[in-house]
């Protein structure tokens, strides 16, 4: 009542406790979301596709990710926990870059700010922690201007390009002055995919996180590639070295394949291309994270020789994400020898990057 | 050959109750689920991740409607057992992987005698 009058506000809102509405959800929703703590909860609506630690079955010791914040101490412990001596720690963060369409200068802001707090607070070359520039490359200027004023600090060793949601792709003319820096500053590109964007994935719709992390960590980096190399990056900048992150490296042939029977039919399209797209391809680095080696060995023996062996690949971790390698996924490889293993687990890396 | 490992009194057993000991050189994890027991090496056959450290429920099966097609997930009534680390699960009393039946870990008989629960391994 006000005064004398009836009142009916038509649109108050409450907000519930998931996890208590869940339990009068029917299964298997039921469990999913009050065994599943509040990661799981927090992607009911959140992300229609689903929760990386597939409600609650996955849990991390050694990190407090996901459930708070790292600290810097928890790089110590996870470099102890895989048996590393020296790390290339990325911003989690920056992975949701693209998502940024806003015309003002956060991004910017956050590539500076991260780059500061990590020089400050957690890097130390003498103990092999290292990290990487994030490259804010919508703002191209702003992309340059970080590079100038960081690219020499020992505890930088690469520039990253988040490639999943690009847009336009990253071999685009304007992003130019980007490489051109680079390249001038001898600093390598790290292209790495992410998770930006994957319930809109190409056809809205998908129900499971199974479909959209196989296809969308995919899709970011295997997008990037062909237009690199299409656009001829590598050979307008021949002394950039490019590696690409996290998505396996099984699509890395096919994709060879595919673009060199395109280019043998349509090269008027590529013209500043001087050989098959394959043979840049085969100068570039991959990570090996998430390594498929749970099939055939001689089909990841083939794999590895398609796309240049051993030269060509370096371990990656991805700790403490959900899906995260051990180096043993590269010791275990028995048709590798041990001068390619330590290739790929450490010798590659410190040449790129200088570590 | 086998022999009986003793695992401890059943009342220190419970159920919802889990227990990891070392037998001749590898680790066993003993479950109590709802009263029935369980045991399987603690050694996953993707990473030799802890397994048995892992959550343990009722596993998910789908049901398709064979006129419509339409698939209904639902809670099954066997338990399960997921590798903390990646996520690879078991079927808890086989010890078959849920996707695959070619990976597969060990599983142990376990025995209740005189209110004290042993596992039997074979040497």
């Amino acid at each position: 009542m006000v005064g004398a009058y009836d009142v009916v506000d038509t649109d108050a809102h409450y907000l519930e406790d998931l996890e208590t509405v869940a339990g009068y959800m029917d299964e298997p929703w039921r469990r999913r979301l009050q065994e599943g703590g509040e990661i799981a909860r927090s992607k009911f609506f959140g992300s229609s596709t689903g929760d990386r630690f597939v409600w609650g079955r996955i849990e991390r010791e050694h990190s407090s990710y996901p459930d708070a914040p790292m600290q810097v101490d928890e790089i110590d412990e996870g470099m102890e926990f895989l048996g590393l001596d020296a790390t290339i720690q990325l911003s989690h963060q920056l992975l949701a870059m693209p998502r940024i369409q806003a015309d003002d200068d956060r991004v910017k802001s956050f590539a500076t700010a991260y780059t500061r707090y990590m020089l400050d607070q957690a890097v130390d070359p003498g103990d092999g922690i290292y990290t990487v520039l994030p490259i804010p490359y919508t703002d191209v200027e702003a992309s340059v201007e970080l590079i100038d004023e960081y690219a020499d600090d020992p505890a930088i060793v690469a520039g990253c390009m988040i490639t999943a949601g690009a847009e336009p792709p990253l071999g685009n003319e304007q992003y130019n002055p980007i490489y051109q820096a680079a390249e001038d500053a001898g600093l390598p590109l790290i292209f790495h995919t992410g998770g930006s964007g994957l319930d809109s994935l190409k056809n809205k719709g998908y129900s499971k996180f199974i479909e959209t992390h196989t296809l969308g960590f995919l899709e970011g980096n295997m997008s990037q590639l062909v237009s690199l190399v299409c656009q001829g990056i590598p050979e307008k900048f021949p002394d950039l070295d490019v590696t690409f992150q996290e998505s396996g490296i099984f699509w890395v042939p096919m994709i060879m394949h595919r673009l060199d029977e395109e280019y043998l039919k349509r090269p008027s399209e590529a013209p500043v291309l001087t050989r098959r797209p394959s043979e840049y391809i085969k100068e570039m680095y991959f990570g090996t994270q998430p390594f498929e080696a749970s099939g055939d060995p001689k089909h990841l023996e083939y794999t590895i020789e398609m796309l240049g062996g051993a030269d060509r690949l370096m371990y990656a971790s991805d700790w403490p994400h959900w899906d995260f390698d051990r180096p043993t996924t590269i010791t275990d490889v028995e048709f590798l020898s041990q001068e390619e293993k330590q290739k790929i687990l450490a010798d590659n890396a410190r040449e790129v990057f200088g570590l | 050959m086998s022999r009986r490992v003793e695992v401890g009194p059943a009342a220190d057993l419970p159920p919802g109750e889990r227990e990891i000991l070392s037998v001749a050189g590898r680790q066993v994890g003993v479950f109590n689920v709802e009263g029935d027991y369980y045991a399987v090496e603690n050694d996953c056959c993707h990473d030799h991740g802890p397994v048995c450290k892992g959550r343990v429920h009722d596993k998910l099966v789908a049901d398709v409607d064979e006129e419509t097609k339409e698939v209904t997930e639902r809670i099954g009534d066997e338990p399960s057992i997921a590798c903390p680390w990646h996520g690879y699960e078991y079927d808890l009393e086989t010890g078959v992987h849920l996707g695959v039946d070619d990976i597969a870990l060990e599983t142990f008989e376990v025995i209740e005698d005189d209110g004290t629960v042993y596992v039997r391994v074979e040497e």
